[in-house]
């Protein structure tokens, strides 16, 4: 059969997504070579391109570049698109445009359960100078499984509220709102009963910060994402049908609990992973799906793909901000994600329907 | 393909929903589902999916019990079509039919299935809305984005929960006449309608439901007076005219 005008047309629509996808790509490669040469350490972004090919070696440059820049920048790459994706599988996974893994309280879990590694269970070493107060996780495992377990709690909150109540997506965040504070006020608890040394500490590295992590502690971000990535877009036809509702869900012969259980269980491990390691990003996980949308559609086959790309890309580009708009002061990326973020939180509730 | 309901029973909690119904059908058959609101209608073709499962009896699809089906193996052979489903997330219209050939695929959806879903776009004429999101549509058009769906799942069996309630008159012929046309290539449907004239109008067969258990079954001598009016408590007149039957409401009893 020849192609019909509506395949043509439909054809026509990918075309658009891919574009987005190349241009997203290119953005990437472009932020990331102006990260690596901006900073209070300036180079020019030919040199950076010669130490990057190793034309250029045993330098300061070549020191900033390999050891703080390119895991900084790929950590944000990284824990952007985590994030992104971990939100548009929860989106999709429990039909709630206002889901992510901060406002459904599974971020705060995370930081909850790598506070109490950190704080009691001394899987962090501290370092402390008149100026600065910081742990260096010592036994990342540690963390990052108790950040896991107490995400789990959050979790399995949210999926029986799902499974069994069939909640609207306003009590679902409600109800991420008060794990939040509830896994918030744990933090407090652990802060209260530690010494200022490493209150500070866990202050500091509750804040967000991609600028902590080095090359393994990298390398555990990128081994849980990469194939969480994959899982997701593996599902994505799953995800999609789910947007219809369970029954119908099910009448297209998906295995709603389980595919549900499961998505939920590996972004709420990607969640935790992020979180151990770099603190508490807030709505990159919720924004980011909703922005790659709005150009794209809802099909889940592009928008999670895309959304690991624009997550990474928006992380970087805030986390360059963070790094050089009140230089030489670098700020918590977090701290600018919640500026920039909970705004457009504001906007898509008030928007409400229109939009979804 | 032949559908057998097997004294079939659900409940929900402990309130039963369906007791002892029993009902066949066979190849191109269209059995419309009647009763009053709460009669066990939506739950009666839930189970013949499975999207509920029963307390007791068994249903068979050409003698082959469906439990013994995988879920995707059922999925291709009942498409199911819900009385209302709203999407919170935009979908287009192609890709909203494209689900239909989720239990065809293993990953993405191939050439094959776009030209399905293309062709069930041109069978149903929705060519102008192909591309529009689901959420922009009259609820007519979503209604028969929602049958493509299932038509897109190549079904021997359509199960529909009350296709055409809220539908405009056009649109209600419009859907069963959908269903005729795939009747009589072979697919058998089970509708539950609240229409009695429009059941009377497609059905080859009718079953009346009442609190959960068949009150009469058969062909279109079910609807007459002694069985509609206990059931629903209203007064009926019937006509006869032009060969078709008529049901008026006249009072409720």
């Amino acid at each position: 059969m020849a192609d019909s005008t509506i395949l043509a047309e439909y054809r026509k629509s990918i075309v658009t997504k891919i574009l987005f996808g190349l241009v997203g790509i290119v953005l990437l490669v472009t932020a990331t070579l102006y990260a690596l040469a901006v900073g209070s350490y300036y180079l020019p972004v030919a040199d950076v391109v010669n130490i990057l090919l190793l034309r250029e070696a045993d330098t300061t440059a070549f020191n900033v570049i390999w050891n703080i820049r390119v895991p900084r920048i790929l950590t944000a790459l990284t824990a952007g698109a985590g994030l992104a994706v971990a939100g548009a599988a929860m989106q999709s996974i429990l039909r709630n445009p206002l889901g992510s893994p901060f406002t459904l309280g599974i971020s705060s879990a995370a930081a909850f359960g790598a506070a109490f590694a950190l704080g009691f269970l001394g899987a962090g070493v501290m370092t402390s100078s008149a100026a600065e107060a910081a742990i260096i996780i010592n036994n990342p495992y540690l963390v990052t499984i108790c950040a896991f377990l107490s995400s789990l709690v959050a979790t399995a909150v949210i999926l029986m509220l799902a499974q069994y109540k069939g909640a609207t997506p306003e009590t679902m965040i409600l109800t991420g709102v008060a794990l939040g504070s509830l896994f918030t006020a744990g933090t407090t608890f652990i802060q209260y009963f530690s010494d200022q040394v490493r209150i500070a500490a866990i202050v500091f590295w509750t804040f967000g910060d991609v600028g902590k992590t080095g090359w393994s502690d990298l390398a555990i971000i990128a081994a849980v994402t990469v194939p969480a990535l994959a899982y997701f877009i593996y599902n994505s036809w799953n995800y999609n049908v789910f947007k219809a509702g369970d029954e119908t869900a099910k009448s297209l012969g998906v295995d709603v609990h389980r595919v549900r259980l499961f998505g939920m269980l590996i972004s709420s491990l990607l969640t935790a992973v992020i979180v151990s390691f770099i603190g508490i990003i807030g709505f990159v996980g919720l924004v980011i799906p909703h922005i790659v949308r709005r150009f794209i559609g809802g099909n889940e086959i592009y928008l999670i793909p895309l959304s690991a790309i624009t997550g990474g890309l928006l992380l970087l580009a805030a986390d360059t901000l963070a790094r050089t708009v009140i230089a030489p002061i670098v700020l918590p990326v977090g701290i600018l994600t919640s500026f920039m973020g909970a705004p457009l939180f504001i906007y898509l509730v008030i928007k409400g329907r229109n939009y979804w | 393909m032949k559908i057998t309901v097997n004294r079939l029973s659900f409940s929900y909690n402990s309130r039963p929903v369906l007791q002892d119904v029993a009902l066949e059908l066979g190849e191109g058959e269209i059995l419309g589902v009647i009763g009053p609101n709460g009669s066990g209608k939506s739950t009666l073709l839930k189970c013949i999916d499975r999207i509920l499962k029963p307390k007791g009896g068994a249903i068979y699809l050409d003698g082959k019990e469906i439990s013994r089906f995988t879920m995707s193996e059922l999925a291709r052979v009942i498409g199911y079509v819900p009385q209302q489903e709203d999407s919170r997330f935009p979908v287009n219209v192609f890709d909203a039919i494209l689900m239909g050939r989720k239990p065809f695929l293993n990953w993405k959806p191939s050439r094959k299935d776009f030209d399905k879903v293309s062709e069930i776009v041109d069978m149903l004429k929705l060519q102008d809305i192909a591309m529009r999101d689901i959420g922009s549509l009259s609820g007519g058009e979503r209604q028969k984005v929602i049958i493509a769906r299932a038509i897109a799942q190549e079904p021997q069996v359509l199960l529909l929960d009350e296709p055409t309630s809220n539908l405009d008159l056009r649109h209600q012929l419009e859907v069963m006449d959908i269903i005729e046309n795939l009747a009589k290539q072979g697919t058998s449907s089970v509708v539950a309608v609240h229409d009695l004239n429009l059941a009377a109008r497609y059905c080859s067969k009718l079953a009346l439901l009442q609190e959960g258990k068949v009150y009469a079954a058969g062909g279109l001598e079910v609807l007459q007076p002694g069985n509609i009016e206990p059931v629903y408590q209203v007064k009926i007149k019937i006509h006869v005219n032009g060969g078709r039957t008529f049901i008026q409401a006249d009072r409720p009893l």
